[in-house]
């Protein structure tokens, strides 16, 4: 499959949301990435990403409850759609055929 | 668990405000989230630092909202769709936009002057580093005639002693003489230089840099001259004038000075103009008796330099407090300390720099803002006025979906639009009107041409910024108002709209503008009338066809010997001063028998005078010399005073004059009484001719009788420079001295003219306006009026009769307005005073009854042609 024209973060973001599951929302998500990168991405930039990735297709959303910790406030959980699933697979492709061609790359095998 | 505390609410509102609207709960929720997190890790204030940094993070424009409406789809395409319409509507109602572009350009070239004017007053002595710590002393006390008091620029040598030594908030001490011109030589080159007395202090506390020689020392010897760069290039054209000596005179026992420094040029803003300076140890007049005198408040200006933070108030109440202290009863002398940016607004009597006064600028400015808001009212009424054509045009773009706030924003662009190009026009008007403007305002100054009135980028930028905010203004009510109409209502019925509320508004906007060019037209006339009335007031002597030489040497005897042979000289007449200007010598005399003392005016004058100046010598004849005493000539007024009978009675008697000798003086002639100081100057009545000593400096006056003046007056200047090269040929013809006495009076005349004929252009402009619109909107009552009888006139008379109750109600308001503007304001000098007549009340409310009947007559005369078959017939 060709390039998905999926951005760096973005993806990073896509892998985020398909490992947390039914619980991704804003703070989940960050939190994730947090832990994952050791870089904390601002609130502002994720929601950014994630209202483009929703837009691309690579999410789809769900209003959830609101608690008293956000001031009444709803959340949005977010999912992988297919379309998610399959560009996330494409990027990861489109990554190991090229990084295979790099003499001396030592890529480790999970 | 909910916490007590919440991140900031201002935060929430801006997110509220300025996030796409799909995203800013969910934002917010995940926000709150965090700084509850936050909160309980790191505590209040660091959660409330992070959750500011993370709230601003939401300004990025995938998740601002956008643009609403057309805009979302060509944000240029509206803003374009805008200018075009305006440009069309400009096009299409040529008069219409030429009349408020007209209106709105003139002002604002008043305003364009306001602005340049206000900015050079307040650049005065910018270049002075410690300027927001100097201060001047000033004195006021009782005037030397009756109740009048004296607000001086001047102060006592002995206030600036105390002030050095006593008070601790003054930090250093400036005192300086009155300027004075004085004749410097070096070698070949003679040059008259202007400058003043200083304290070597002058160098460390004003911002007057050195050039050459060293600023601690320069002024501390008594034999120091300091000479400002130019000043010293016409003395020492090839050689460095540092170290050497040059000669002086005019200054008494000063006369040899040695040069120790070079100032730099003066700056243009400068309050203070000099080309010397020279140290006060030796000005002659001060010695320790002068310096002592609390009541030398005359002579020196003090300037004092107060440490950072010391209050003015304070030190004024310290040398209150001082001058109590003092054995003498100075209650009467107060002195306050002026700060250095209102020098030039003060209202001092002698000063030693441009004086304008701050009633004056106040009054310049209000004027101006008069002159634009005038000009903004009459662009809102004109837009009302004009706005049915534009009604359809408004309902279909309501129709196609324009908002309220979008056809605002469109009419506010028109506005804008309209200003700017009155601005370009503007300042092509003001270009124009700039050397006009120029000597008036230099005119009020009669120093030097201190104002200069010049652009610079800045300013252009101040210009642009003014254009655009007066657009705002004037557009404003129009945009909203119509912005507001009903579609259906538009598209339905146009005759049923009544713009309301915005009728009786622009009644009283009309209303004012006639008050305020009414006001403006009485002032000019009562001011013009008095300037003619003291032009040509009968003085009681002959002052036409004289011409007066300055002289300034004691070659006056031969000069007038020389002058004597020219065909053109019919006579002659030495005097030291001329009578009729401001200002004059004064005295104190006593009758011989010590009964009866007056005070009186004087002047040294040659025996030719009072013949040349046709006095009527009611007793006796002119000076005599064979008396033992001194012979003088006085006026009835003198006799009078001194109770000494009929003039005939007093010749041949004696008078004592109060000075150091008591000199007593034989009265040797009388004249007919006589004004001799101009008309807003009080000066003693009683009056004393002393003869003039040989070789007294002084005017020489001609009388002319010439065909050929330019001739003349180069024979003249000839005759003149034979006896003295250095000072320049200074001769007037004394009925135009006399003029110049009411410059000032005629600079106001002018200025209030040229705002008269501004406002009543303004107000004439909204008037057509107004009757515009007022006659369109009964277009069907004159028609069907006109179809059951009505003939023209009864037609005029009702259809004017609106305007004309408007324009009486604007004289009856502005006559009391400008009576006491006038009162007070212009004229309160004068002491001879034109009385107010009905001529000066009325004209006014006639010129500008005149110019409305026109404007309006023409308007009804046009709409009351028209056949009433086709206004009836169109619905």
């Amino acid at each position: 499959m060709k390039d998905t024209n999926l951005g760096a973060f973005e993806e990073l973001v896509l892998l985020a949301v398909g490992s947390l599951g039914d619980n991704a929302y804003g703070v989940t998500i960050k939190d994730a990435l947090v832990e994952q990168t050791g870089r904390a991405p601002s609130i502002g930039s994720l929601h950014s990403a994630l209202y483009r990735l929703e837009g691309k297709g690579y999410l789809t959303s769900e209003d959830g409850g609101a608690t008293n910790e956000r001031g009444g406030r709803r959340k949005r959980y977010f999912q992988l759609s297919a379309s998610g699933m399959k560009a996330l697979e494409a990027a990861h492709e489109l990554r190991t055929a090229f990084s295979v061609k790099i003499p001396g790359l030592k890529l480790k095998n999970s | 668990m909910q916490s007590k505390t919440t991140p900031p609410q201002w935060l929430d509102w801006l997110i509220t405000g300025l996030c796409k609207h799909e995203v800013f709960e969910i934002v917010q929720g995940d926000l709150y989230e965090l700084y509850e997190r936050n909160l309980k890790k790191h505590g209040q204030l660091k959660a409330k630092l992070l959750y500011i940094r993370d709230a601003l993070t939401i300004l990025r424009p995938t998740l601002l909202k956008q643009l609403e409406g057309n805009y979302q789809l060509n944000p240029y395409g509206m803003f374009k769709n805008h200018f075009k319409t305006s440009f069309r509507n400009l096009k299409r109602n040529p008069l219409f936009t030429i009349i408020n572009a007209l209106g709105l350009a003139i002002s604002m070239s008043v305003g364009i002057m306001m602005i340049l004017f206000l900015s050079e007053l307040y650049d005065v002595d910018d270049f002075h580093q410690k300027k927001d710590r100097i201060y001047r002393v000033t004195t006021t006390q009782p005037g030397l005639m009756g109740d009048q008091i004296d607000h001086l620029a001047t102060a006592s040598y002995f206030v600036a002693d105390q002030a050095k030594e006593e008070l601790p908030e003054v930090e250093k001490v400036v005192v300086m003489s009155w300027r004075f011109k004085a004749e410097i030589k070096h070698v070949e080159k003679r040059v008259a230089l202007s400058g003043f007395y200083a304290t070597p202090s002058f160098l460390d506390v004003l911002s007057y840099p050195l050039l050459t020689g060293n600023q601690q020392t320069a002024l501390d010897q008594p034999e120091s001259v300091l000479l400002t760069s130019s000043a010293a290039k016409k003395l020492f054209p090839n050689s460095d004038p540092v170290g050497q000596w040059v000669d002086v005179s005019g200054l008494g026992t000063f006369n040899k000075g040695l040069v120790t420094g070079i100032l730099q040029d003066v700056p243009e803003n400068s309050y203070l103009d000099f080309e010397m300076v020279l140290p006060m140890q030796s000005n002659p007049m001060i010695n320790t008796q002068f310096r002592g005198n609390p009541n030398n408040t005359f002579e020196n200006y003090v300037y004092l330099l107060l440490h950072e933070h010391a209050e003015a108030g304070a030190v004024a109440a310290k040398i209150a407090d001082v001058l109590d202290d003092h054995p003498y009863d100075l209650s009467s002398v107060t002195h306050t300390l002026e700060p250095m940016g209102s020098f030039i607004l003060g209202a001092t009597m002698n000063a030693n720099g441009p004086t304008f006064s701050s009633r004056k600028v106040d009054m310049m400015i209000g004027l101006t803002l008069i002159v634009l808001l005038s000009a903004c009212f009459n662009y809102t009424n004109l837009s009302l006025g004009r706005s049915f054509s534009r009604l359809k045009e408004i309902s279909v773009r309501k129709v196609n979906g324009a908002t309220r706030t979008q056809l605002f924003t469109q009419f506010m662009v028109e506005a804008v639009l309209v200003s700017c190009l009155a601005l370009l026009l503007g300042i092509g008007l003001f270009f124009l009107a700039r050397p006009a403007l120029l000597s008036q305002v230099n005119d009020i100054i009669q120093d030097r041409s201190f104002f200069k009135l010049s652009l610079s980028w800045i300013k252009f930028g101040y210009f642009t910024l003014f254009a655009v905010s007066i657009g705002v203004i004037a557009g404003f009510l129009p945009a909203w108002i119509l912005s507001r109409l009903k579609t259906s209502l538009l598209l339905k019925d146009v005759g049923k709209i009544k713009l309301l509320s915005g009728m009786n508004a622009r009644k009283i906007l009309i209303t004012f503008q006639f008050s305020l060019t009414i006001g403006l037209i009485m002032c000019a006339v009562m001011v013009y009338r008095q300037y003619q009335f003291a032009i040509n007031y009968d003085l009681g002597y002959q002052t036409e066809n004289i011409v007066n030489v300055n002289i300034q040497g004691d070659y006056m005897d031969l000069l007038e010997e020389d002058y004597k042979a020219l065909p053109q000289v019919l006579g002659t007449a030495k005097s030291q001063a001329v009578l009729g200007l401001r200002g004059g010598q004064f005295g104190n005399a006593i009758s011989e028998n010590f009964q009866d003392t007056t005070m009186y005016s004087s002047n040294y004058v040659g025996s030719g005078y009072f013949e040349v100046h046709d006095f009527d010598l009611i007793a006796g004849s002119g000076f005599r010399k064979s008396d033992s005493s001194q012979s003088v000539v006085v006026n009835q007024s003198l006799i009078k005073a001194l109770n000494m009978g009929t003039p005939e009675m007093a010749i041949g008697t004696k008078i004592r004059l109060m000075n150091d000798q008591q000199t007593l003086v034989s009265i040797a002639g009388v004249v007919r009484n006589f004004t001799g100081v101009s008309l807003d100057f009080q000066m003693p009545a009683p009056f004393v001719f002393f003869p003039m000593a040989a070789g007294q400096n002084g005017t020489l006056g001609l009388k002319i009788a010439t065909s050929d003046l330019l001739e003349t007056m180069t024979q003249l200047e000839k005759g003149y420079q034979k006896y003295d090269p250095i000072h320049p040929f200074n001769a007037q013809f004394y009925d135009d001295q006399l003029a110049s006495n009411y410059r000032q009076l005629q600079s106001s005349y002018t200025l209030i003219s040229l705002l008269a004929f501004l406002a009543i252009s303004i107000a004439t402009l909204g008037l057509i306006g107004i009757a515009i619109y007022t006659l369109e909107s009964r277009l069907k009552e004159i028609s069907i009026r006109k179809v059951l009888g009505a003939d023209s006139k009864s037609l005029i008379l009702l259809l004017s009769r609106g305007f004309m109750i408007m324009i009486a109600i604007a004289t009856v308001l502005a006559i009391p307005v400008a009576l006491y503007v006038v009162d007070e304001m212009l004229l309160q000098s004068f002491f001879q005073r034109i009385d107010v007549g009905l001529l000066e009340l009325l004209s006014g409310f006639l010129i500008v009854f005149l110019i409305a009947a026109l404007a309006v007559g023409t308007q009804v005369h046009q709409v009351s042609a028209q056949k009433p078959v086709d206004l009836l017939r169109d619905e």
